[in-house]
């Protein structure tokens, strides 16, 4: 009986211990669809380049770089995910009218010009709103940022290339 | 034997406390590598907000000789306090710091800024926050931007400048949050409420088109247009003026 009483007391202090004190309340939240350039472990995914952040689940983290710049009426900003080990380029509209907005994430070869993930608008898009690449998977290889925002449609890649990169930035 | 009883009962809370601590440890490692670094939702709106708490105070910082006069100055438009200070040269660049209040709970970037120089000027410029204070109960929030006019004329006439700040505006929604930011600013908007607006919000693979579905009759569509570009991205227009002169 007593033997009872003590192993009843000794499992409710298991509870207490074990499932209580190293406990920190975590959200269980969506998983993502894409990582870097590909991975096979621990789960094999496929890679994130060529692909839009928010629909395999990758979000700009807190280690998006805060910095931005403007060109010619172009906000432009670098953005990472850290959960998809991926990068992206974002383009708003500053220039303070409708404009057609573009965007550039080149990379690859000395001037970065082997290879690239572009977007437009669609049509001219009001001041202030944006447009983003998609992503190219982080693989070591600096992606060079481009944007621009015109009245009419611009043929991609949005490229400022050597010996400036005026208006770019490499990352 | 009351002796040994005692022992053996301390004997084994000491083994389960010892067993229980490992796996509520293990527990917790395993749900960590689980989660990894998702945001919540009211993180990934405000993604771009940084940690106060690992920021330098928010002053203009003094990294130099002052290259030019005055030092630093102040000037209040539309309610936000804008102080500069610290031009100076380099390299073809023309670099300032700026401090501006932040009109609310959330990030403002300056998007608009041009650079007089003699004849010439440009709106092209790399920003670097140096520091920011987010607003509270009690304080209004502070940030501080290192602006570099990256596209300067080469031999230019650099004697005297000339910084105007168009406007302010409230940092863009995270990616693929862009319609539940823009639709809660614009409801929580008084001025578009006040004027019965109501938004379609179509959200894309890289980008988002809101479009105005409903309005009242005394409103014209490019009035309506308007209310509700102001209150998606919650702009404060300038001009704020600050010209400076080479301390020779």
């Amino acid at each position: 009986m007593k033997n009872k009483q003590v192993l009843n007391f000794v499992f409710a202090l298991f509870l207490a211990i074990g499932f209580l004190a190293p406990w920190e309340p975590h959200t269980v939240l969506a998983a993502i669809s894409c990582w870097g350039e590909g991975r096979t472990s621990p789960t094999v995914l496929p890679s994130c380049t060529g692909k839009f952040a928010p629909a395999m689940g990758c979000t700009a983290t807190n280690a998006s770089d805060p910095n931005y710049w403007t060109s010619g009426g172009t906000k432009l900003e670098r953005r990472q995910s850290n959960n998809c080990n991926a990068r992206w380029t974002r383009a708003t509209n500053v220039s303070g009218f409708t404009r057609y907005t573009a965007a550039s994430s080149n990379y690859g070869c000395a001037s970065y010009n082997c290879g690239n993930q572009s977007i437009q608008s669609g049509g001219a898009i009001a001041n202030n709103l944006q447009v983003y690449t998609p992503m190219k998977g982080l693989t070591g290889t600096p992606i060079l940022s481009c944007g621009s925002t015109s009245t009419s449609s611009m043929s991609l890649p949005i490229y400022s290339g050597p010996p400036s990169y005026l208006g770019c930035k490499a990352w | 034997m009351k002796t040994y009883q005692s022992f053996k009962f301390a004997t084994i809370l000491i083994i389960t406390a010892v067993v229980a601590l490992a796996t509520g440890g293990i527990l917790k490692f395993g749900i960590s590598k689980i989660t990894g670094t998702m945001p919540n939702k009211e993180q990934a709106v405000h993604a771009q907000q940084v940690d106060n708490q690992h920021k330098p105070t928010p002053t203009a910082s003094i990294i130099q000789a002052t290259q030019y006069l005055p030092a630093s100055q102040e000037q209040k438009t539309n309610g936000i306090k804008f102080t500069v200070s610290n031009f100076f040269v380099e390299n073809n660049h023309v670099f300032t710091d700026v401090c501006y209040d932040l009109p609310g709970k959330s990030v403002w970037d300056i998007n608009a800024a041009t650079l007089q120089y003699g004849q010439l000027s440009t709106g092209d410029f790399a920003v670097s926050e140096t520091s920011i204070t987010m607003e509270t109960d009690i304080e209004k929030g502070y940030r501080c931007l290192r602006l570099d006019f990256y596209n300067i004329s080469p031999n230019a006439d650099l004697s005297s400048l000339t910084l105007t700040v168009g406007n302010i505006g409230q940092i863009s929604p995270m990616e693929g949050f862009e319609c539940q930011e823009y639709t809660a600013r614009i409801h929580s908007n008084l001025k578009a409420v006040a004027a019965g607006i109501k938004v379609a919000c179509e959200q894309s693979p890289s980008g988002v088109n809101v479009q105005l579905i409903e309005k009242s009759s005394a409103l014209s569509e490019n009035e309506a247009n308007i209310i509700i570009s102001e209150a998606m991205f919650n702009q404060v227009n300038g001009p704020w003026v600050f010209t400076v002169t080479q301390n020779k």
